[in-house]
């Protein structure tokens, strides 16, 4: 049968002008910027079709992205591939399409097999290289890292994370880089390490860097 | 108390290190998709555009965005916008010493040559003095120096300058946009401010509150100020902004005509934007071709005091459906007029979505023929049952209550005609039906027929209140009641004089914001202003005035007869009605005042 639907795989960055651009009216920015492009976006069926859309992992607010993962079903339309080319000219600052790809439209959506997510985070007063080992020994010798969310529950960051370091570049200043778990059943946020270690999320930078994916097929 | 020397730089620096804790950040970043930034070196002459109320509702506002496209279209001048701060914000810019700021070039209002405000309503007045404050500007116009911005002001609420004359360098009186561009040429000039002043009390439409002798007027020997009035309407945007989070209002609003011909009595848009003037067929599709593809909205909005009296709603309507539909861009309607609804137009609408929006006002014929706005019951009924049998299923209806002569009985009349609308709802639709009611307080408004009338006792409103809710309750019918504290204060602000500005100012000290918002409004800290000045707000909004009383906006004059205001009120104590003044002329003063004829002005 012949295809009457593609699937776009879309790996882009979100950057600063968008950093508190909530996950929402991210989808509507992207259904708006596709329709500056002329690219098709295909609609769900009922009474307030929606555009089908699928984020992998929605960024929390306050959060930027290196490489971000959005799935975007459209009509076969040749004329008007959605490719970086395609849509780059019409996005808001702050959006940029880095790579695109046609994946099976039947396949299963990416949310369930987000596995981890790395980090990276830049303090906008910078700590000093020892500082952010004395950080870094914190969290690696602390047996718990709680926090309690807004319902009350808490939930121990410590098992949640992967990895962590300092990352050291002669062009700027040393940042702190973390991965944590981010699977549906355990989703870790650097922001609550921070915090945990009385470091105000307010005060840093945090950009997601990778999405790690397990076993998708 | 604001350092205005703060940079860009400062201020972004102080945005990502507060943004985090604030709410609703997005408020505050700009950068949205044809957002305009001009070199601010290199343009010599910097505006910024002010709405005195959240992002999220002043974003839409249609005459800001006119005048953002118009400034920003000269090569000489810029155009940037500023919002108020919510109360979070506020604090954390108080205690961090960041003045307002724009949300372009985030450099401070201060750093403009012209501070641009939006004046739509009356309870935005201390919002507007928030926004002076935050921005280091001296509240009061006469202390302010060479170095501070020009502060104009312009919108309806500004038909009645007198309340914020104190505040304010300039009221533009009507439509702006060139008034506005005329006055950035004499900013140009860099002037001293009184100079400059002077050169701007010069142009027609303009009351500029330092110069003008209100007494000379009245005293029969000043001018007045004539509202100004554009023709043609002016070209639609042609790269309308577009928000990156959620506002008001996330569609594509097209002004389709300005001004009413009907004269609804109670009405002010309709008497102070007079006369009709429609776009042209033409130029209103090609506007919608460029702004769909420049912004990627899936709506449309037609924007009119009265969108079916446009001369060719069939045809736009059809013509939209027809060219967009493919595109799923959306149309919404502002409410129709219930005798100008047929069963053709209803037809031209292809989609069945969102609500059917009318406003009978009131339930008998009596209160209908006092304030001009006549329709039959039946014909309403016939249009519900026809909004239903072509398959929408849900119906505002929009009443006002307080009207003058309005009894207890015609308030009961307002139930039953909900009833009927939700009985014949479900004849066609069944438990679909979906029937919401919107009961407004009347207030009366300056240049309006019931410019003389005394509003509504409290007593009276609240039991109307109790009378409706009782009688609609278990119905299924949604009621909504705009709070009656926030029309109370609407009612002593809109037909104000001079002395109030003293009132808005310590209401302002003593803490009020954000009047719009019901839940912000605190009347008590209103009466307390009112009182500390020995001043009785009931004067301005319970008083019935004589017919022969000098009125404080006498002075601005709107190209509608006095004369032709008093005929109209008398009319109304004896329930008569004026037709619609495209068929005949009943000669209110506008052909005469700007030499025109209101028939080739209006459907091109």
């Amino acid at each position: 049968m012949e295809n009457i639907e593609m699937r776009v795989r879309v790996t882009y960055s979100k950057q600063i002008p968008l950093r508190f651009t909530s996950i929402l009216d991210l989808q509507k920015i992207w259904e708006r910027s596709c329709r500056r492009a002329g690219i098709p976006l295909l609609y769900s069926q009922g009474f307030h079709p929606q555009a089908r859309i699928q984020q992998a992992s929605p960024l929390p607010l306050g959060f930027c992205g290196e490489r971000e993962i959005i799935d975007f079903w459209v009509e076969p339309s040749p004329a008007k591939l959605f490719q970086e080319s395609s849509i780059n000219p019409f996005l808001p600052q702050g959006l940029q399409v880095l790579q695109t790809e046609f994946v099976d439209p039947f396949s299963k959506s990416l949310q369930p097999f987000v596995d981890a997510s790395d980090y990276s985070i830049s303090f906008f007063d910078p700590l000093s290289e020892k500082d952010l080992a004395v950080l870094l020994e914190k969290i690696q010798t602390s047996e718990t890292i709680l926090f309690t969310k807004h319902n009350g529950k808490q939930y121990d960051l410590k098992p949640l994370i992967r990895s962590i370091g300092v990352k050291t570049d002669p062009s700027s200043k040393p940042s702190f880089t973390i991965s944590l778990s981010s699977s549906p059943n355990a989703n870790g946020r650097p922001d609550h390490v921070l915090q945990y270690f009385h470091y105000a999320p307010s005060h840093c930078l945090i950009t997601r860097t990778m999405i790690h994916f397990l076993n998708y097929v | 108390m604001k350092d205005a020397s703060i940079s860009p730089q400062e201020i972004n620096a102080f945005l990502e290190r507060t943004l985090f804790n604030i709410e609703k950040p997005g408020r505050y970043i700009g950068g949205e998709y044809n957002q305009i930034l001009k070199n601010w070196d290199s343009t010599p002459v910097k505006t910024v555009l002010a709405f005195p109320d959240v992002y999220e509702i002043g974003f839409s506002n249609l005459g800001l965005n006119i005048l953002y496209d118009a400034v920003n279209k000269e090569p000489s001048f810029l155009a940037e916008r500023c919002f108020s701060v919510w109360k979070d914000m506020e604090m954390a810019m108080r205690i961090s010493g960041i003045p307002l700021f724009s949300i372009e070039s985030k450099h401070p209002v201060h750093d403009f040559d012209v501070l641009g405000i939006s004046l739509p309503y009356e309870t935005l007045y201390t919002n507007t003095l928030n926004m002076l404050e935050l921005s280091g500007i001296p509240i009061l116009r006469t202390e302010r120096q060479d170095s501070d911005p020009l502060v104009i002001a312009g919108g309806h609420a500004t038909f009645n300058p007198s309340p914020m004359s104190a505040f304010i360098d300039a009221f533009v009186i009507g439509d702006g946009e060139h008034i506005f561009l005329s006055i950035l040429e004499l900013v140009q000039e860099r002037l001293p401010r009184e100079q400059l002043l002077e050169k701007i009390s010069k142009l027609e439409s303009v009351y500029v509150p330092a110069l003008y002798d209100v007494q000379k007027y009245f005293s029969g020997t000043g001018r007045t100020i004539k509202k100004n009035m554009v023709a043609h309407l002016p070209p639609a945007p042609e790269k309308p902004l577009v928000p990156n989070i959620e506002t008001t209002h996330n569609r594509i609003a097209i002004e389709v005509m300005r001004g009413c011909s009907h004269g609804c009595r109670f009405c002010q848009a309709g008497f102070i934007t007079r006369p009709v003037r429609e776009r042209p067929l033409a130029e209103i599709l090609s506007a919608l071709r460029t702004s769909i593809r420049q912004t990627g909205f899936d709506e449309i909005s037609l924007l009119s005091l009265s969108i079916s009296d446009y001369s060719a709603i069939q045809d736009l309507i059809l013509n939209i459906t027809k060219e967009f539909k493919s595109l799923k861009v959306a149309l919404s309607l502002p409410s129709l007029r219930i005798e100008s609804f047929s069963e053709d137009l209803m037809q031209a609408i292809d989609q069945r979505k969102g609500n059917f929006t009318l406003a009978p006002e009131s339930a008998t014929e009596r209160v209908r023929n006092s304030i001009n706005k006549p329709i039959a019951d039946d014909n309403l009924l016939e249009t519900a049952s026809l909004i239903f049998q072509k398959g929408w299923t849900s119906i505002k209806l929009y009443f006002l209550i307080g009207l003058p002569g309005e009894t207890l009985e015609d308030v009961t009349h307002i139930i039953d005609l909900c009833r009927k609308v939700k009985s014949i709802g479900k004849k066609y639709v069944g438990g679909r039906a979906r029937i919401s009611v919107s009961i407004n307080t009347f207030i009366p408004k300056c240049h309006t027929p019931f410019q003389w009338a005394a509003m509504d006792s409290i007593e009276n409103i609240t039991q109307k209140h109790i009378m409706l809710r009782e009688g609609l309750r278990n119905t299924g019918i949604i009621v909504s009641f705009p709070s009656l504290e926030t029309s109370l204060l609407e009612g002593w602000l809109s037909r104000g004089d001079e002395q109030l500005a003293k009132v808005i100012h310590s209401a302002w000290q003593k803490g009020a914001r954000f009047d719009a918002w019901q839940d912000q409004m605190d009347l008590a800290v209103w009466k307390a202003a009112f009182s500390e000045h020995g001043i009785d707000p009931f004067l301005y909004s319970h008083r019935q005035r004589s017919l022969e009383e000098a009125l404080p906006w006498d002075f601005i004059d709107v190209g509608v007869a006095k004369s032709y205001l008093q005929k109209e009120y008398r009319l109304s104590l004896d329930g008569s009605l004026t037709g619609d003044c495209r068929a005949n002329c009943h000669a209110c003063g506008i052909q005469t005042s700007y030499g025109v004829l209101c028939r080739n002005l209006a459907g091109e």
